[in-house]
């Protein structure tokens, strides 16, 4: 497989980032790769593809339960809702990425002189 | 969903994964449509930024979680196909693995019944036995019933504690007299094993004392056979030893204690035994007893040696120098057996080892001819984790089809090997196959599977084209390396297995050529109960024994015979103390000699070498002088050079006795008795001097002994015949030859040999077919590098040398490395050894040679074919 040209984000991120959005209510999987570029002003590129493993994986652990119904077009699609289970996942995920982003940035604003 | 639905939905979820990503698809190719596109180009835009499809729909089935057992099938469906393709392959690797799981599933069958098994009692963990043993070192002598009653009385460690003394018996009403096996138990025996009775109730206490109304409980198989199962048995008659007893219960069906079943239980404390009322006698009573919650074994010991003391202070003589100890009742019953057990099961270790070689070296060849198939599969995307399990899969396909066949051979081996080996396995009636044993198979063969597979999968080759790949020859070699590797393994183990079944061949040819110490070809035994109607008087018992003696002695085809109380090699000892001075010492200091009282004529039956002076003969009755005959051991012992004629003993029971004759010493308890130390000697005590109370108990049995003109065998019929009498109300029991005795006295180590044997034979099987396998294929590989060896010029014979010497040098370092482990591992059996070291180089330079010689000839086979060759075809071969 050849690396994607655009910038994958880090596994697990995506998984949260799915959650966030499916906590809105229930979601087909093409409307969450749109809103998710559409959310992060087409700065996150998700690969399209690489979300229906995570959508799979996700649903595999109970955190998103899915059903198939009309979508707005007419078509049957698989819709993603997000369970209790997941809920609290993505309470507890959202706290460990905001302690790691807060560290990353610590760290990273630190001046030359202070690693010395 | 579950993870099975998901399994078994397996097509359903395909589609629905497939209408998911193309609804995604078509989406948006619809809404590039509506930014202006041709539905061509959308739907191409569309795929370009949804990523490889199939790619994506393998990483859902994997975020599945379920993926690892689909593929897992697929490889179980595949390897199934491929070995169906070479069924030569895989019945050979089955056949093998069939032999070694099987095997050792049959050991393991026998340790789980005889070892791990509980005993089929009530909570038999807290069951132990209880013996009275010398305190000096230890050996057990059996209770003497005073002794049991005392101890009875003043233990605390107990909930119950019952006496059971094994004895013969005359039964003769209802039904055909015949000799029993009863056992003599005291009133708490059945509670104590917490067996409750088929039928009424067990003994009370006040049936287990002097004077009480005589009761009987019966086995399930006598209540069938001389009641009819009739539920009105109780309160029917029994009549055993001429007496009338009540019968007031029966024990269920297939109750057994210590290794046998019995069929008659009477309280010991109302029987009318000399035996039983003298302290001195140790009438082979063991007791069986249940500890009390919380008491531990140890402590239980403790406290039985303080009682032991404290009988040894009250009775100076005889107790002064015994003890009491207990043991778990399980190790009681199995004794000794343990050691050999697990000797056995190190043996089919051993053979499963060797079929795990020879099975992976069919593997590295078959991977040499799979390395096309393994690399298409590589170069269409199969992970090098991929192919190591579809290898795997295979192996332990063949390993479980292995154990399956391995599980019947196991049952059926069993089955055979219960029945047609000499009887020298305790609770071998408790071998049967259980839920425990089948989890053993599975492991094993898992186990198998996974440790012969694992090599050849980790080593299977990939590449497309072998000429382009500078490492392929490499790799090759190294498997070649390998192939010699396990068939250097297989000898050395077989070699191993072929010592330990050689010292066993020698230890019995030791053992059939000592000599007993009289002739045991031609002689007939058998033991003899008298009828019911002469039991209570001695001298119509000695009248009757006289009477048999004539009967039997006058039959055709009889040379000679007599009776014994002991018959050699029968299994028991009698032993008394005796004393060189009239002033007699206690008898713990005392020294043992083994007692014979046996009717005249014993000599000339036995044809036992008659040194000096004279053996009894009709003129040894009661109202004569004391007479014994001592054999030469007991001589060389007590009297040193001088004669011993016309000298005296002081005998234990008997007195004052005056030595008439010397005879040779025979062997006793077992042919290798003089491993354990020198012979204790003998004393012969003529059979008609015994006292009256000594004769009564000799009208339960006899040993007869009979010489026969020819075979011992054609003549049974006759003996059995004129035993009977006039009135045919004499039990006959236990007929057999001299020579079966002698047999059965050495069952253990025969078994041990068939065993061994089998098992050395199988080793040795398996290892030549490995080499020859290994040469074989070599010599097929190279066809063409001889062919054009011999179109050079080379010569057939130089070609075989080449084969052989590689061949040669195998068999060379697997003896030698075989050699040095069996060295050290037959230690383990010397045990089981008689007249034979374990280091004996006689047996080791012997299986070195036979070893070698074998796989010589397996060598042979492929390289005189290779040497053959016609270097025309050999040259165009593929």
């Amino acid at each position: 497989m050849k690396p994607s040209p655009k910038s994958d984000i880090p596994q697990g991120t995506l998984d949260l980032l799915v959650l966030k959005v499916a906590a809105l209510g229930p979601i087909h999987g093409y409307a969450i790769a749109q809103r998710l570029q559409q959310v992060s002003r087409e700065v996150l590129q998700v690969q399209q593809g690489s979300l229906y493993p995570a959508l799979h994986r996700l649903e595999n652990k109970g955190y998103l339960a899915a059903e198939w119904k009309e979508s707005e077009t007419g078509r049957e699609a698989k819709f993603y809702r997000l369970t209790a289970k997941g809920r609290a996942q993505l309470r507890s995920e959202t706290e460990n990425w905001g302690r790691l982003a807060e560290a990353v940035g610590l760290v990273l604003r630190l001046s030359e002189g202070d690693l010395s | 969903m579950t993870w099975w639905r998901r399994l078994f939905n397996k097509r359903a979820l395909e589609a629905q994964l497939e209408k998911e990503l193309r609804f995604h698809l078509e989406r948006q190719a619809s809404d590039y449509m509506r930014s202006g596109r041709t539905e061509k180009e959308a739907l191409r835009a569309a795929r370009i930024s949804f990523g490889a499809f199939e790619e994506v729909k393998e990483e859902c089935r994997e975020a599945r979680g379920t993926l690892w057992l689909e593929s897992t099938l697929q490889d179980l469906q595949f390897a199934v196909r491929t070995l169906r393709k070479s069924p030569g392959f895989a019945l050979a690797a089955i056949c093998t693995l069939a032999l070694g799981i099987g095997a050792n599933t049959a050991i393991f069958s026998v340790i789980n019944g005889v070892i791990l098994r509980a005993l089929p009692y009530h909570d038999p963990a807290h069951l132990v036995a209880v013996d009275e043993c010398l305190r000096r070192t230890g050996e057990p002598l059996a209770f003497s019933y005073l002794d049991f009653l005392d101890f009875q009385r003043q233990t605390r460690s107990f909930e119950t504690i019952a006496a059971a003394r094994h004895q013969g018996a005359n039964l003769t009403d209802p039904g055909e007299p015949e000799y029993v096996h009863t056992l003599q138990v005291s009133h708490g025996f059945f509670s104590v094993l917490g067996v409750n009775l088929e039928v009424g109730r067990t003994f009370r206490a006040d049936e287990d004392r002097q004077g009480a109304a005589s009761v009987v409980i019966i086995g399930h198989s006598v209540w069938q056979q001389r009641f009819g199962g009739r539920h009105d048995v109780l309160g029917q008659i029994l009549v055993l030893n001429g007496k009338a007893y009540t019968v007031v219960g029966v024990a269920p069906a297939g109750f057994r204690y210590d290794n046998g079943e019995r069929q008659i239980f009477v309280p010991i404390g109302q029987l009318d035994d000399v035996v039983l009322r003298t302290r001195e006698f140790h009438p082979g009573i063991r007791a069986v007893a249940r500890l009390k919650q919380g008491i531990t074994l140890q402590q239980a010991n403790s406290e039985a040696n303080v009682i032991g003391q404290r009988l040894a202070r009250e009775y100076p003589t005889p107790d002064g120098e015994m003890t009491f100890r207990a043991e778990p009742l399980k190790q009681y019953v199995i004794g000794d057996v343990a050691p050999t057990l697990f000797l056995l099961a190190g043996a089919v270790g051993l053979v499963l080892l060797i079929a795990c070689a020879n099975v992976a070296n069919l593997f590295l060849t078959r991977s040499l001819s799979r390395v096309r198939e393994f690399s298409v599969r590589a170069a269409l995307g199969a992970s090098r984790r991929r192919l190591i399990r579809q290898l795997l899969v295979e192996s332990l396909l063949l390993s479980f089809a292995g154990g399956a066949v391995g599980w019947i051979l196991a049952l059926q081996g069993t089955h055979w090997a219960l029945l047609h080996l000499p009887d020298w396995l305790p609770r071998s009636n408790e071998v049967s196959f259980d839920f425990r044993i089948l989890l053993f198979t599975l492991v094993i063969s898992a186990l198998t599977g996974i440790v012969f597979g694992i090599v050849p999968a980790l080593r299977q080759q990939v590449t497309l084209n072998p000429a382009l790949a500078p490492g392929a020859r490499a790799t090759t070699r190294g498997i070649l390396r390998l192939q010699s590797g396990f068939v250097i393994a297989e000898l050395a183990l077989a070699l191993i297995l072929l010592t330990g079944a050689g010292l066993m061949i020698r230890t019995l040819a030791g053992l059939w050529s000592v000599n007993p110490g009289f002739d045991q070809h031609h002689l007939l035994t058998m033991s003899v109960g008298l009828s019911p109607k002469v039991l209570q008087n001695p001298a119509l018992i000695r009248a009757d024994w006289q009477q048999i003696l004539d009967r039997v002695r006058s039959t055709p085809g009889v040379e000679g015979a007599y009776i014994d109380s002991l018959l050699p090699l029968g299994g028991d000892n009698d032993e008394v103390h005796y004393w060189t001075t009239a002033a007699t010492t206690p008898p713990k200091d005392a020294p043992i000699a083994t007692l014979y009282t046996p009717s005249p004529g014993c000599l000339e039956t036995m044809k036992i070498p008659l040194i000096a002076g004279r053996f009894f003969t009709e003129h040894d009755r009661l109202e004569s002088q004391r007479s014994i005959v001592i054999d030469q051991t007991l001589a060389h012992r007590v009297f040193g050079g001088q004669n011993p004629i016309g000298r005296t003993l002081s005998v234990q029971f008997v007195g004052i006795s005056h030595i008439v004759g010397v005879i040779g010493p025979i062997k006793q308890i077992s042919l290798d008795e003089d491993a354990n130390g020198p012979s204790q000697g003998a004393i012969y005590f003529p059979f008609f001097q015994l006292p009256d109370e000594f004769m009564r108990s000799t009208a339960s049995g006899m040993g007869l002994v009979v010489r026969t003109a020819g075979s011992p065998t054609a003549v049974i019929q006759a003996v059995k015949s004129s035993v009977l009498g006039p009135d045919r109300d004499q039990p006959v029991r236990d007929v057999a030859t001299m020579e079966q005795l002698i047999a059965d006295s050495i069952g253990r180590r025969r078994a041990m040999l068939v065993l061994l044997g089998t098992f050395a034979g199988l080793s040795l099987v398996l290892a030549s077919i490995g080499i020859y396998g290994v040469i074989s294929y070599w010599t097929v590989r190279r066809v063409q590098e001889v062919g054009v060896r011999m179109a050079l010029g080379a010569r057939p014979a130089q070609v075989l040398q080449l084969f052989l010497s590689q061949g040669l040098r195998m068999i060379a370092i697997g003896v030698a490395g075989g050699a040095a482990a069996s060295f050290v591992l037959t230690r383990l059996m010397s045990r089981l050894l008689y007249g034979v070291s374990p280091a004996d180089p006689m047996t080791h330079f012997g299986v070195v040679l036979t070893l070698a010689i074998v796989a010589s000839a397996a060598i042979y086979i492929p390289a005189r074919r290779a040497a053959r060759t016609d270097p025309m075809v050999a040259l165009r071969y593929e």
